[in-house]
């Protein structure tokens, strides 16, 4: 039963690791699919908020040295 | 009304015709470029391929454009938008079955094809895609 089990799961999830081919890239090369979604100044403010809340920078991207001097 | 009809026509048929995977010609040299409407840099590749598509043309070789948007409303938008840069044949592939056949490895995607074997592939932008194109060409010449 417990083999079946597993057996039965891997089938139900062998679907999720199927790789994307780069002719199936549409999806992903919509705007809203870029880092900080479609509005990338939105995202901007509002790490700058977070960044001046919490006192820290970096974490969020790459680069950045932590100094919360802006 | 008409023209909507046709351009209906035109997609069924060569969707229809894209499900067999690609018949080419023997003995004559194809240049095979996948693009896609939501692939910012096939829209820059496209009027390169297009000012080339006439010197070609005279050497007997085909360019042959395969449009692999899976809906084919987006295609048939993209290629209006584009069709001045559009002069050669296009072939809308939604079914996916032939860029699935060729497997490339990026978008925009060039292949060159002889005897119903690839000789050369190009993949992502080129900046200098003359040059490039002519040298792969001269490459798959010499390799006969």
């Amino acid at each position: 039963m417990r083999y079946i089990t597993v057996l039965a799961a891997a089938l139900l999830f062998s679907g999720c690791v199927s790789e994307v081919q780069p002719w199936e890239k549409a999806t992903l090369a919509k705007e809203s699919m870029k880092e900080g979604g479609a509005n990338n100044l939105v995202k901007k403010y509002e790490e700058h908020i977070y960044y001046s809340k919490e006192a820290t920078k970096g974490g969020g991207s790459i680069g950045a040295g932590g100094c919360g001097c802006n | 009304m008409k023209k909507s009809f046709t351009l209906a026509c035109i997609a069924l048929a060569s969707t229809l015709f894209a499900n067999d995977i690609l018949p080419l010609e023997k003995e004559k040299t194809t240049i095979l470029s996948f693009f896609a409407s939501w692939c910012p840099s096939c829209k820059k590749e496209l009027p390169q391929l297009a000012k080339l598509h006439a010197a070609y043309q005279k050497q007997g070789i085909e360019i042959i454009g395969i449009d692999v948007d899976k809906k084919l409303e987006d295609a048939m938008k993209f290629q209006e938008k584009m069709k001045e840069h559009l002069p050669f044949k296009v072939i809308n592939d939604t079914s996916n079955s032939i860029v699935a056949h060729y497997k490339p490895l990026g978008m925009p995607a060039i292949f060159i094809v002889r005897d119903n074997e690839v000789c050369a592939t190009i993949f992502g932008a080129e900046e200098h895609l003359e040059q490039r194109l002519e040298q792969e060409l001269q490459n798959c010449k010499e390799k006969q």
